[in-house]
């Protein structure tokens, strides 16, 4: 076996066996995801996985041959001579060209479908109204709401274990996000508008918001089609709705319980019949620590015999 | 005394007297105009549309005072004023505040001011570092902890411009054969611009600070009440002014000041990757200029760009509403290339450095230069993946997945080529070769950790959060600023003439490396747990308190490490003993003159007879003096 042979083979050992421990390390420790708890979670769980084996591979393919290299092949005392004259091989970097031509391909493929997929409408879904303003979030529930009157509103968003939702969102101020880590998903919460209607020279302006009792009609009348993000909830839990776009004083204090309750919960809390834990808003006064109100959460967990995992391991 | 003189008659100091009063005559003037026209001039910190034009004038005083529109007025007038060059009868280090036309001066100006930057960039990190080291709010408060997060974004923008600059100023006119620039008196503007542009956006901190990050989005920037926001904008704009000049001489000295036998493929490899950022920063810099002047009037003279309202009767007209998202289009459009601009350079010193240090020619050449000019391309197509959680059309984000997935062929061709030309070398482990290698694999760090980024459905988990950050910070570190760092040591003895100490270098890249390691896999590791970006406090629900330790440890140990380097470098200017004229054993043209340079930088006109890279091939040249060539 020539030298360049035996050089090669113990690379390729080396790549096979370190794609393996670098995609262990990434996926049990290193890019460890929080608790899922929406079908969303599981299914995008499939794409992370596929990037870590990738990265494990494509780590594995540069740092091996480089350490490699530095080990073996590095100048030894006393041999000031040049390293042999190698420009290039033409095969090889059209090799390495359309492979990752390939991969990439592939992903774009599977991914564009993955992608539309999962933001497709599911069967059955309810409407839940989400508004940013700085800094809180409000929630509105046309399912639960009379027509006519003023829809229905908590600083909680609730919702149903197994139950399909659209979160519809808009901001009434500056741009905010919508991300629960656990849900997997993220949406910006973009100014809504107020559209202003000048028939028979009369200007008239119209208010977009949710809070508007008559939001409906007048988001017909304009074609208005806010932000919206799709989640099918699965685990129940208390789970916090996080603000991701900078927005100012308090942007990092942009905090909403999420709760996600089964069946029986859920009517109880729609009957007005449930407590929810308090809701972590910093409007009054300096935040500390105090101000998430954790022990309202764990008490609440408690109460609802959340099972272990994300209650314990998130409060 | 003589040298009290020189500093206060030298062009930097006459130049920010000059803005100074600019600024405190155009704004007491524009305040008494608009009193007497009846304005409200008294909300805020300062009157605003009159800050703005003052901020905005103040940058002619600077350059007026400086004396960098000198010859050109003079040519306005009929004269035909000679280029300067040397000190002017003064001593040589004065070339260095005052405005010189030489490349190579021009190159260490803007050295001098990156790392200047830099370091006042790096202190606003640590600051906002140790707030976050624990849950909870310590010392800083929420828009004390926003101003200093976005003056960090922009501050190390302004510091990676001028490193760039500084590279491309030094090496880009000497690798080619050339004496200077073709435009020497444009290349000063270049660098004199951008002193007064950052000393607006400077003043951003001083008067109230601002808390739009450096993104700066409507509608919170058009709204937000932390008038710092103006002078940010504003210094972001002027400093636009110094990428497009520099980008367009870079390009134009390329083409036409080859030397004799320097063909485009002849030329050495970093030219390459400096011609494709100028390429950029030439072409892309207008959108962000205009992104950021519809900011301004929007908040100055009221112009509604980005205020969502909606009028029927505008639309029938052909006007649609204003949209906040606008501006993240004309926004990105400029600032994903802008990337592109900072590492390109970065990567040409990688693959510069390489084959020294291997003994062994660069694999693949053509592949490799090409590939700047992919990246170059493809970086051009891909904005829109800032803006997949904006609310674009689902059939809009698919097209910029895919080619932001694309852009992940050219940089693999580097990579592999970097590997294949390290494979078999005899590699040598000198100060510059260490960071050569740390920036190779920091840059796989960020290399690594965008595919997952730049697909959609894993995008809506990590969009905004701490893994940005992690991989963001890892793309410049090893496109950036581990290059910059080798390229300062390795030509560091060509342009002072002498030599730094090993075991401090090592001992910098011994400390720095492995910070940054911990401190980006760490951000990266937080952001997966549902650490937000650009938040003064995260709360200990999330359980990441310990990671946030950690990365403020490793954040204070990259600081100490740069530190050591500047101790380093300060010292060896003290030194006695001369370096040698090439301490590395190059092949590259600038290695076969004295160090420091000479002013024309060759005795006489060069000739190129042979490949650049042929390491370990006997009796080949590649540059000779002219006279030597035979014909």
């Amino acid at each position: 076996m020539g030298s360049r042979t035996r050089h090669f083979a113990i690379i390729t050992v080396l790549i096979a066996v370190s794609t393996v421990v670098v995609y262990f390390l990434i996926n049990l420790y290193l890019f460890e995801r929080p608790f899922g708890a929406s079908a969303e979670a599981s299914q995008i769980e499939t794409m992370f996985q596929a990037h870590f084996i990738l990265m494990g591979f494509l780590f594995a393919i540069i740092v091996v041959p480089l350490g490699y290299a530095i080990v073996v092949f590095r100048q030894k005392e006393g041999d000031d001579t040049d390293a042999p004259h190698i420009h290039g091989n033409t095969t090889l970097e059209i090799v390495w060209t359309i492979i990752p031509v390939l991969i990439v391909v592939g992903f774009a493929i599977w991914g564009s479908f993955f992608y539309w997929d999962l933001v497709s409408a599911n069967e059955g879904e309810v409407e839940i109204r989400v508004q940013g303003y700085k800094w809180d979030w409000t929630f509105y529930y046309p399912e639960h709401s009379v027509p006519g009157e003023p829809p229905r509103q908590d600083q909680t968003l609730v919702v149903e274990t197994g139950q399909p939702v659209v979160l519809t969102m808009q901001a009434n101020d500056v741009i905010h996000a919508f991300w629960v880590p656990q849900f997997r998903v993220k949406q910006d919460v973009v100014p809504y508008n107020i559209a202003i209607r000048s028939d028979n020279g009369d200007r008239q302006v119209i208010d977009l918001s949710f809070a508007n009792p008559n939001y409906e009609e007048a988001a017909e009348a304009f074609n208005y089609s806010p932000q919206e993000v799709r989640i099918i909830p699965d685990q129940p839990g208390v789970y916090r709705l996080r603000c991701a776009e900078i927005c100012g004083t308090q942007h990092w204090a942009m905090l909403a319980n999420v709760i996600v309750l089964d069946t029986d919960d859920y009517q109880a809390w729609v009957n007005g019949e449930l407590t929810l834990p308090a809701d972590p808003n910093f409007a009054n006064g300096t935040p500390d620590t105090e101000g998430y109100y954790l022990d309202e959460l764990k008490a609440f967990c408690d109460e609802q015999e959340f099972s272990g995992v994300n209650c314990e391991s998130e409060y | 005394m003589r040298t009290l003189y020189y500093i206060v008659t030298s062009a930097l100091v006459r130049g920010l007297i000059g803005q100074g009063i600019t600024a405190f005559v155009v704004y007491q003037g524009m305040v008494s105009l608009r009193n007497a026209l009846g304005y409200d001039t008294t909300q805020g910190v300062y009157d605003e549309p009159s800050g703005v034009m003052a901020a905005l004038i103040s940058v002619i005083g600077f350059l007026l005072a400086a004396g960098v529109f000198t010859d050109w007025l003079k040519w306005i007038g009929g004269e035909d004023p000679p280029l300067k060059h040397g000190a002017q009868g003064r001593p040589e280090w004065t070339r260095y505040i005052n405005v010189d036309v030489n490349h190579k001066v021009i190159g260490i100006q803007y050295g001098i001011a990156s790392m200047v930057i830099l370091l006042l960039g790096g202190l606003l990190a640590i600051i906002f570092r140790l707030e976050l080291a624990m849950p909870g709010l310590q010392f800083l408060d929420g828009d004390a902890y926003n101003t200093l997060f976005s003056a960090h974004g922009i501050i190390m923008i302004v510091s990676i411009f001028s490193g760039i600059a500084a590279m491309i100023n030094y090496l880009g006119p000497v690798m080619i054969g050339a004496s200077d620039m073709s435009f020497p008196r444009l290349n000063a503007f270049s660098y004199w611009v951008s002193i007064p542009a950052a000393t607006v956006l400077l003043s951003a901190l001083v008067v109230g600070g601002w808390d739009t990050g450096w993104v700066a989005y409507p509608t919170h920037s058009t709204t937000t009440t932390m008038l710092g926001v103006q002078m940010f904008l504003l210094g972001f704009y002027i400093n636009g002014f110094s990428s497009i000049a520099s980008g367009l001489n870079m390009v134009v000295t390329t083409v036409y000041m080859r030397a004799k036998g320097m063909s485009y493929f002849r030329m050495p490899i970093f030219v390459w990757a400096a011609v494709s950022a100028s390429i950029l920063q030439a072409t892309i810099t207008q959108t962000v200029g205009l992104a950021l002047t519809m900011v301004v009037a929007q908040r100055a003279l009221g112009l509604e760009f980005f205020t969502p309202v909606t009028d029927p009767a505008l639309i029938e007209l052909g006007f649609p509403g204003g949209d906040p998202t606008l501006y993240q289009h004309l926004f990105w459009f400029y600032s994903h290339p802008a990337v592109y601009v900072w590492i390109l350079p970065g990567l040409g010193v990688i693959s510069e450095l390489l084959p020294v240090f291997t003994r062994k020619p660069l694999f693949g050449y053509k592949w490799i230069a090409l590939s700047s000019v992919g990246i170059a391309l493809v970086g051009s197509i891909v904005w829109a993946h800032h803006m997949f959680t904006s609310g674009m059309p689902v059939t809009w984000k698919i097209p910029f997945m895919i080619s932001t997935l694309f852009v992940a062929i050219p940089t693999g061709v580097k990579f592999f080529s970097w590997v294949a030309t390290i494979w078999e070398g005899k590699m040598r482990f000198d100060t510059p070769m260490l960071f050569v290698l740390g920036a190779i694999s920091v840059f796989l760090l960020g290399g690594l950790s965008g595919p997952i980024l730049g697909t959609i459905a894993t995008d809506m988990h990590l969009h905004d959060s701490y893994f940005v950050v992690g991989h963001f910070h890892a793309t410049i570190f090893g496109g950036f600023v581990f290059p910059f760092f080798a390229a300062i040591y390795y030509w560091w003895p060509k342009a002072t003439g002498k030599m730094y100490s090993e075991a401090l270098g090592k001992l910098h890249f011994w400390i720095m490396v492995p910070g940054f390691w911990v401190m980006s896999l760490t951000q990266m590791r937080t952001g997966v747990l549902g650490m937000r970006r650009r938040i003064a406090d995260y709360g200990p629900d999330l359980g990441i308190a310990d990671e946030q330790a950690l990365i403020t440890v490793a954040t204070l140990a990259i600081g100490w490490s740069i530190l050591i380097m500047l101790y380093n470098l300060i010292v060896s200017l003290r030194s006695q003993e001369e370096a040698v004229p090439n301490p590395w054993g190059s092949r590259s043209p600038e290695f076969m003159s004295p160090s420091p340079l000479p002013e024309f930088n060759f005795d006489g006109p060069i000739q190129v007879i042979g490949e650049p890279y042929d390491y370990g091939l006997d009796d080949s040249t590649y540059v000779v003096p002219a006279s030597a060539a035979g014909d």
